[in-house]
């Protein structure tokens, strides 16, 4: 671990003290983001345990723009959840994106805000928390008639014993009008690897529907959202289990905001074999003890949300639910402050007169 | 049959070598690269991002799929020390991408002695292109796995010959580990405008003398003729055919026969200079390369699997954009057909290099004398 560590702050300082002498940078910015986080999923259903999630995060890296179309961000993350011998989770920053006024294309460390925009069903909320770094490649799109975020992402090396392990996949929006949007979207999972043959898990989740959304005066803005989803369980140790390779859902989201105080909102999900390696495992057919298998699922939620936002990306979001899995009832909370601030760094081109 | 036809093509080699003395209009070669040299009295600090992708396809009996993707780093300094001598000292870092992995660090410390044709290296080497060896001798992985070398490199880059010339020592004998280094080269020599002689050599060594272990000597030699007539329709196309061949010594067990042979072709069109389109046919037998791409061997990635006859064609498209300030992108898709099974591959890369010089002001002889 030690190695592991001085290691790695010899890439940050190596980093950092080239950025702040780039010559060909326009602009540095030394960029912040401080997230402090709370997380209690207060389940003891056969489908997902409790779990509590409680620490704080910074994400310190120098962004450079390499010239009209390129930038080259460079820096670290840091993980310290709260307990005294928990240790500290340190991974570096290293990204190159080229990018237009409505396109991104980023190699490296991804952009993972709101898990790339997936429903519960696909990727699971925690992961906000446990994975917001990633590496791979990510292509994000915001043009006005297509919205896309589309990533691979590399989470272990093939190695003796371990198998090779990423996610993929993306999601996309067309708008339609100005209050109603089609969404598309597709999560793969897969373990894997020839070097060291280690086993095969191969998973797919795709979803498809769409949102509508509306200011319904003392209710506030409102929206609804439906998708039908699909998955593909083709490989993996669960099949042993089940023969049921194919399973599909139901998916139904509905909020208002009174007198825009807080979110108020309900999910209802009808689901059968269905399963999805990465999402909420309350939606799965598939229970937490391998052995455990149930075909036709629902699941409902309700909850409050409060988002406020301050200057810049500063945010608090607050947020209590309650869940209905089958028959069980249970209670979480999520609190998450999160805290942005970038220093412009002065750089100063030398001046040289070998051209350098 | 096997030695006939490497001393055969030794000593074609040696008449090709020697009858291209005065041969005219070099053609550069385009993977020897003499690295850039700082000026007189400066220091220039050297770095460069890379971020890469790499991703084969490969389920048949030689080699099997990969995917390699991470980030690098390499920073270094590069000091004047007189007019033929520069220092470079810095480091590389390695990133693979995934969550629990160890980023690697390795130092580069180097010596170089330079004119204006030549360079010699003595210390951390960068090779370019895999020193411009062929795929049958060094996998193009190599590129991204082993971007750094250590040991010894003679670059010469004049109107008689282009010529990346190496050794890399990879491990040091101790009393649990093997020595392991390799060797080689690639030249060309051009004949007339348009046509050169090529040349090619690599050696692969395991051994070490204060141990009973195993020792292990295998070379891969090639020569070859390269056609890039530049002319106006064709852009930058060429065409290069090598007669390889190799020997392998030493191994316990090892099912083939030592010597081998094989005829690789390689035709690249690129009409407009920016996309290329390549082409790859290989013949072997009984070929082996240990740091070659295994497709083109004879033995198989279990150790145990034999062909003798072998048969691999390869079909490609390239495209480097120079973006800005120097950053580029090189991305690349490949189809394989590998005696008869089929494969797909790609790669995606990223430099983004940015150079800075320093001023450096010797201090002057104080009051005691010393410099």
């Amino acid at each position: 671990m030690k190695k592991k560590i001085s290691l790695f702050f010899i890439l940050i300082a190596a980093g950092c003290w080239g950025f702040m002498n780039l010559a060909l940078a326009d602009n540095v910015t030394f960029q912040n983001n401080l997230t402090f986080y709370g997380d209690e999923e207060g389940f003891n259903g056969p489908f997902r345990s409790e779990e509590t999630l409680f620490g704080q995060q910074i994400k310190s890296s120098l962004v450079a723009l390499t010239g009209e179309r390129t930038r080259i961000d460079a820096g670290f993350f840091m993980d310290h959840t709260s307990g005294w011998d928990d240790y500290l989770d340190l991974k570096p920053i290293l990204s190159f994106a080229y990018f237009t006024p409505t396109t991104r294309l980023i190699f490296g460390t991804l952009e993972t805000q709101d898990r790339h925009g997936f429903l519960e069903p696909l990727e699971v909320t925690t992961l906000e928390i446990t994975r917001p770094v990633e590496y791979g490649v990510q292509w994000k799109e915001m043009d006005g008639w297509f919205q896309t975020d589309s990533f691979l992402n590399w989470q272990q090396l093939n190695t003796p014993g371990y198998p090779e392990i990423f996610d993929y996949g993306g999601t996309g929006q067309f708008p339609l009008s100005g209050n109603f949007t089609t969404d598309f979207q597709f999560h793969g999972y897969h373990q894997g690897g020839k070097l060291f043959y280690v086993g095969v898990v191969n998973n797919y989740a795709f979803a498809l529907g769409g949102r509508f959304h509306e200011d319904m005066g003392f209710l506030g803005p409102a929206s609804i959202s439906t998708y039908g989803l699909l998955s593909g369980n083709l490989q993996g140790p669960f099949l042993q289990v089940t023969d049921a390779q194919w399973g599909w859902g139901i998916y139904l989201r509905g909020s208002v905001s009174p007198g825009n105080i807080a979110e108020l909102y309900g999910i209802l999900w009808k689901g059968w074999n269905f399963f999805s390696w990465e999402g909420d495992a309350n939606y799965n057919s598939q229970g937490l003890d391998p052995g455990f298998y149930q075909s036709d699922r629902t699941y409902e939620e309700m909850g409050l949300r409060k988002f406020i936002v301050g200057q810049g990306e500063d945010s608090l979001d607050a947020q209590v639910w309650c869940s209905w899995i089958d028959n069980y009832l249970d209670f979480s909370g999520r609190l998450l402050a999160r805290i942005s601030f970038g220093l412009d760094v002065p750089v100063k081109e030398k001046g040289n007169p070998n051209g350098y | 049959m096997g030695i006939s036809f490497i001393a055969r093509l030794t000593f074609f080699c040696l008449l090709a070598t020697v009858g291209s003395v005065w041969a005219q209009d070099p053609e550069w070669m385009e993977h020897t690269a003499l690295a850039p040299i700082t000026g007189p009295g400066e220091l220039n600090w050297k770095n460069q991002f890379t971020f890469y992708g790499d991703n084969t396809e490969f389920y048949e009996p030689f080699r099997v799929r990969e995917t390699i993707l991470g980030q690098q780093f390499e920073s270094y300094l590069d000091g004047f020390v007189s007019d033929h001598v520069d220092l470079w000292g810095g480091l590389f870092v390695n990133h693979p991408s995934a969550q629990e992995v160890e980023t690697d660090v390795q130092p580069i410390l180097s010596f170089v002695y330079h004119t204006d044709v030549s360079q010699f290296i003595f210390g951390t080497l960068q090779p370019v292109y895999r020193h411009g060896l062929i795929e049958p001798m060094e996998v193009t992985t190599l590129e991204l796995t082993r971007p750094i070398e250590y040991g010894m490199e003679w670059v010469q880059k004049d109107h008689f010959i282009n010529l990346d010339s190496f050794l890399n020592w990879q491990q040091v004998l101790t009393d649990v580990d093997r020595e392991i280094f390799d060797y080689g080269g690639s030249s060309e020599l051009p004949l007339i405008p348009g046509i050169l002689l090529e040349g090619q050599c690599h050696g692969y060594h395991i051994g070490g003398a204060n141990t009973d272990g195993l020792v292990l000597n295998n070379l891969a030699t090639g020569l070859g003729l390269a056609f890039k007539p530049h002319l106006p329709v064709l852009g930058s196309s060429s065409l290069e055919i090598f007669g390889l061949g190799s020997k392998e010594s030493n191994i316990p067990g090892y099912p083939g026969p030592t010597y081998g042979e094989g005829l690789y072709t390689k035709i690249i069109v690129s009409p407009d200079d920016r996309w290329q389109f390549f082409g790859i046919s290989w013949f072997g037998k009984n070929y082996m390369s240990e740091e070659g791409d295994s497709n083109y061997n004879s033995l198989g990635a279990d150790g145990v699997y034999y062909e003798s006859n072998r048969t691999y064609e390869e079909l490609g498209l390239r495209r480097f954009v120079q973006i800005e300030n120097g950053v580029t992108f090189d991305f690349e898709l490949r189809s394989h057909w590998i005696d008869a099974y089929w494969a797909n591959s790609f790669r995606l890369e990223a430099f983004v290099p940015f150079d800075v010089g320093i001023s450096v002001n010797k201090k002057e002889n104080g009051s005691n004398g010393g410099t």
